[in-house]
């Protein structure tokens, strides 16, 4: 094996079969995982700023 | 066609580069499904600011690479070692047998590399020139051109000296 045949080695690697298959399920999963998380940012960003202008709004008057 | 369409067919397209990449830091199979799940993710979150300026290959590599090489990271800032599972102990005692194929030549010198230099040997023979491999992983070109020079001597006289 020359050190060249490395390059071709890496190729055969990645045709390799024996690779389970990324399914359109696996990756509606990490799309929907990302989502939700996204989501539970935005309630929280939107939870916290409505709570800050409750207090700031009850100190004013 | 919609975001997501297009982002399963990228992915589905670049399979074996995203299976190569994560099975060569991760061997044993359930740290390879996270791996894999976590490099999706990343994609994912990546995916709307890909501008089309390099190939779609490239900014796969770039964004698997610095996925596993962060998660490889933080697991051994956590300590965490790999569960000793079957396949574990079989990779152990696994040794190059004479009639070995190229693949599990490339597999067996590319596992005895640490981490960075995995990745500069996987992006080499990918094909990607010192400039480009130093900008995907952040190093400067001589740093990579330097490991690459080690590199190549050493699995060189690995396989020469050792195995035949």
């Amino acid at each position: 094996m020359n050190i060249d045949d490395l390059k071709r080695a890496w190729e055969l690697q990645k045709q390799h079969e024996g690779f389970p298959l990324i399914l359109e399920e696996d990756i509606l999963g990490a799309i929907q995982h990302d989502l939700a998380s996204r989501s539970k940012v935005r309630r929280l960003v939107y939870n916290m700023s409505s709570f800050l202008f409750l207090l700031i709004f009850c100190q004013t008057c | 066609m919609s975001l997501e369409k297009e982002f399963i067919k990228t992915v589905q397209v670049n399979t074996g580069i995203i299976n190569s990449i994560c099975r060569t830091y991760f061997p044993a199979a359930d740290d390879f499904k996270d791996a894999r799940q976590d490099v999706i993710l990343q994609l994912w979150r990546s995916f709307p600011t890909f501008r089309g300026t390099s190939k779609i290959s490239t900014w796969i590599y770039k964004v698997t690479l610095n996925t596993i090489l962060t998660k490889r990271k933080n697991d051994q800032n956590l300590g965490a070692h790999e569960p000793i599972s079957q396949t574990h102990l079989d990779e152990l005692s696994f040794d190059l047998a004479p009639t070995a194929d190229d693949k599990q030549i490339f597999a067996w010198l590319v596992g005895s590399l640490d981490d960075c230099d995995k990745a500069i040997v996987m992006l080499w023979a990918e094909g990607y020139g010192n400039k480009e491999i130093a900008l995907m992983l952040d190093l400067s070109a001589t740093n990579v051109s330097t490991r690459l020079n080690r590199l190549k001597c050493r699995l060189k006289d690995y396989y020469f000296h050792e195995h035949r």
